[in-house]
């Protein structure tokens, strides 16, 4: 395993790498059935490392930061759902992988997880490009979810569309989905945060570079002459090409 | 230390640790003592990393000074449904470049989920002489050029293959830059290439490479080719199909059956894309013979597969899709007493209605038919818990059990109630269970039974499923021998995690992704376990941005040797000491 190989070099005298201490004995209030569960395992002497190693060692402070590390980890038997209810509904959301669509139906992203491989090869022999991604039927899900339309998710049509983008001068190509963009600015705003990376060491800004693309005949057009729609109609790949040679 | 470890010349030790191959047991003799750790590691041979981030090439080189294979995995597997946005990492080439200057007999090079590029495999094809084996798994980001490149220069590669990975087709010349002194090949798998190839370079290298014994082309490859170049390789063990269909014709379907049989050691099938149902018959010849049959892509129907199936008494591993339906695994259970794996694939997986008869009922009968059967993955739309607990006394035998009820979080169709009880009966009664797949509705009682039955669980998925944070307090505080944990949708935030901070030491990986985990826990996390690196993936911009508790969109947590990563993209972040001052 990768981590031995590490742990190996580090502690050439003890024969096993961790101690096998286990920390909810120490450290929770749990439930008698559970403590019993745990303390068994001690005598198979797995890697458990012990919260109180691990914490001493990176803790610089005295024990009253100890004291506070212990009481975020002390696990207590109050299920958590009421509580933070309490503390606020903020703090219950969480953010779904949800896209929704314009006719109002809710759809999952990667559900049901088949390879993406896979789901090439379906759409390309049925011309049925109509979905790729599962709809939420459930009424009680899409209750559950309906806290989060405010969090600012584009309105998505139902396919999602890669297309490959490549970057002048970099190997590596990438894609990303037209669909989830409405305009040209957001479109730059993503490929500036995918590239950005690479961008860096170049040190060029966003104005040195012009995006063009490749439409359905073929031809190599600016992205930025036509408009949106007629853009992502006909939009096959992307390329960043650096402005003025 | 006692001088008896020492009385064996070294040469006699390395002669017996060469007869030491898992890695569980390199790495035991290791720690035994200092001169065997020296011993072990200048004859280590073979490595395999299964998280290229979980150490760095320089700390494998400084150890490991003459490896001759190695084995390194990526992207985390829920990548594979487009989980893991584009840019995240897994880039090979910092590897690929330590290791040519250190490792210049290296032999074998298997990747998964990794971004490659042509510049690696142009180093690669110019940096080991002795390569023979190259194995690009799921992954991505290379061109036709660079195998190219590879072809033209690997004069020694036995082994290519290319397990759908995503390649940029530019050409179907590559084939072509085989030189025509080259006659090495054993195994081409060239299936995931979209473009079609250059037919006559294909059959003149397989003319010309008398041990070849695994081909498997691609779409592209007609029907009325295939004859052909079986002709020219009648010792084939295994065969990937372009695709089979041609207009019907008793003269191509007289051509293609004799040189199928004439290709007596076939065991293993696989392509079948467009199937034309009228030129199966082909293959019955062989089909005896046939240990492993992939019909995943073919789009037959049930009483064609019927037919198929019944032929192969020795069939130990079939991929199908769901077109197949209960019945034909109920021929299944008859026919194939030897199964040991099964797959089966939705047709129609975006659909709520069922468009196939194909229920809990087929995988009931292959349970109780096939005593053998220890690894199935199994897309259906209806389950219960009465089925499951059937299923489980049936075959207690199973190491890998994935089970997807497509929509989520839906209930036992005929109680109404959570697959608790279901899933709980797998775990208690499969006790060599490895790798587990949960669906449907669950409560965390659920989890609950997993953390106490499922003692040997290595790998679990979990997708909208439990209630709260016990739910996961119990995977963690419960499976002992838990190594990838993988989890979409779920009620599970802080506290499970923070009160089970250092079990994920003890794991390769941890992922979470549209769970209520705070940016806050991630920082806890990071700040105070060194040993982790715990990586937020957030595309809203950087956490700071947001309240301490809010949620992080996704989160992936594994264990590393080599501290945080310098190559991620502008919207991961490493949560460590410094993660509260630093500024994207």
């Amino acid at each position: 395993m990768e981590l031995q190989l590490g742990l190996a070099l580090a502690l050439p005298d003890h024969h096993s790498p961790v101690k096998g201490v286990d920390m909810n004995v120490v450290n929770c209030s749990i439930e008698k059935k559970e403590m019993v569960g745990l303390e068994s395992k001690n005598q198979v002497g797995n890697y458990k490392r012990s919260f109180d190693v691990a914490f001493e060692k990176s803790s610089s402070t005295g024990a009253g930061n100890e004291s506070k590390m212990l009481a975020l980890l002390l696990w207590n038997d109050q299920p958590n759902e009421e509580d933070e209810d309490d503390k606020g509904r903020k703090r219950r959301n969480s953010c779904r992988s949800i896209i929704k669509n314009d006719d109002g139906g809710n759809h999952v992203v990667g559900w049901p997880p088949i390879k993406s491989w896979r789901k090439k090869m379906h759409h390309d022999h049925d011309h049925d490009q109509h979905h790729q991604y599962y709809p939420l039927q459930n009424n009680q899900m899409a209750n559950n979810y309906k806290e989060n339309e405010n969090d600012g998710s584009a309105a998505a049509a139902n396919n999602s569309m890669y297309v490959k983008v490549k970057m002048e001068g970099e190997g590596i190509v990438r894609k990303i989905d037209i669909n989830l963009h409405n305009s040209f600015q957001m479109l730059r705003d993503t490929l500036i945060t995918m590239f950005s990376i690479c961008k860096s060491k170049e040190g060029g800004a966003a104005a040195d570079y012009i995006l063009i693309y490749q439409d359905k005949q073929g031809d190599w057009l600016l992205a930025a002459d036509v408009p949106w729609q007629t853009f992502i109609e006909s939009v096959q790949r992307l390329q960043i090409v650096r402005n003025g040679g | 230390m006692p001088k008896r470890a020492n009385s064996f010349p070294e040469e006699v030790l390395e002669y017996v640790f060469s007869f030491i191959q898992t890695d569980q047991d390199r790495s035991s003799i290791s720690t035994v003592c200092k001169s065997w750790y020296e011993i072990e590691r200048w004859c280590r041979r073979r490595i395999f990393i299964g998280n290229c981030y979980a150490v760095s090439p320089r700390m494998l080189i400084r150890r490991f000074p003459d490896v001759r294979s190695i084995e390194l995995k990526g992207k985390p597997h829920f990548a594979d449904f487009n989980l893991v946005p584009e840019g995240w990492g897994g880039y090979v080439y910092p590897w690929i470049a330590a290791m040519a200057s250190a490792y210049p007999w290296l032999e074998e090079i298997k990747l998964k989920r990794m971004v490659v590029t042509d510049e690696t495999l142009e180093l690669i094809a110019k940096s080991f002489k002795n390569m023979k084996l190259l194995v690009l798994s799921s992954c991505e980001g290379f061109s036709t050029d660079g195998l190219a490149a590879i072809a033209a220069n690997c004069r020694n590669l036995r082994e290519l293959d290319l397990h759908e990975s995503d390649v940029e087709d530019l050409s179907g010349h590559w084939l072509s830059h085989f030189p025509d002194t080259y006659t090495s090949l054993v195994s081409l798998n060239i299936a995931c290439l979209g473009s079609e190839l250059s037919f006559s370079a294909l059959e003149r290298l397989v003319a010309r490479c008398p041990n070849l014994r695994s081909l498997r082309l691609n779409r592209s490859v007609p029907l009325d080719r295939l004859a052909n170049l079986l002709r020219l390789a009648p010792r084939l063990t295994d065969l990937g199909t372009g695709a089979y269909s041609a207009e019907w014709r008793p003269d191509v379907f007289a051509i293609l059956s004799r040189a199928i049989s004439g290709c007596k050691e076939l065991k293993s099938l696989s392509g079948f894309w467009d199937v034309v149902p009228s030129y199966l018959p082909a293959i019955y010849s062989i089909c005896p013979g046939l240990t492993s049959l992939n019909l995943s892509y073919a789009t037959i129907q049930s009483p064609a597969l019927v037919k198929l199936v019944s032929q192969c008494p020795n069939l130990q591993r079939l991929w199908v899709l769901d077109y197949i339906e209960d019945v034909g695994l109920d021929a299944l259970a008859e026919s194939c007493k030897d199964l040991r794996e099964l797959r089966v694939f939705p047709s129609d997986p975006f659909v709520v209605e069922p468009n196939v008869s194909l229920t809990e009922q087929g995988l009931i009968s292959v349970s109780e038919g096939c005593p053998k059967l220890h690894s199935v993955l199994y897309f259906c739309r209806q389950m219960s818990n009465d089925a499951l607990i059937t299923i489980a006394r049936n075959q207690p035998n199973f190491t890998c059990f994935r089970l997807c009820i497509i929509e989520p979080k839906i209930p036992d169709y005929l109680t109404l109630q959570p697959f608790d009880v279901g899933f709980g009966a797998i775990v208690e009664n499969c006790k060599n269970l490895r790798r587990l797949s949960v669906s449907g509705l669950l409560t965390d009682q659920a989890f609950d039974y997993i953390g106490t039955y499922g003692k040997k669980l290595e790998m679990l998925s979990i997708a909208f499923a439990g209630d709260s944070d016990l739910g996961l307090h119990h995977i963690l505080s419960g499976c002992d021998n838990l190594r990838k944990l993988e989890i979409r949708d779920c009620p599970f935030g802080d506290k499970a995690l923070l009160a089970n901070a250092a079990k994920l030491e003890t794991m390769r990986s941890l992922w979470m992704s549209s769970c209520s985990v705070s940016y806050g826990a991630c920082k806890l996390l990071g700040q105070r376990l060194p040993r982790l690196n715990v990586e937020v993936i957030d595309e809203r911009g950087h956490p700071e941005s947001r309240p301490e508790n809010s949620p992080v969109e996704k989160l992936y947590i594994y264990r590393s040797v080599a501290g945080p990563r310098f190559d991620m993209p502008g919207f991961v972040w490493t949560m460590d000491e410094d993660s509260a001052l630093r500024v994207t």
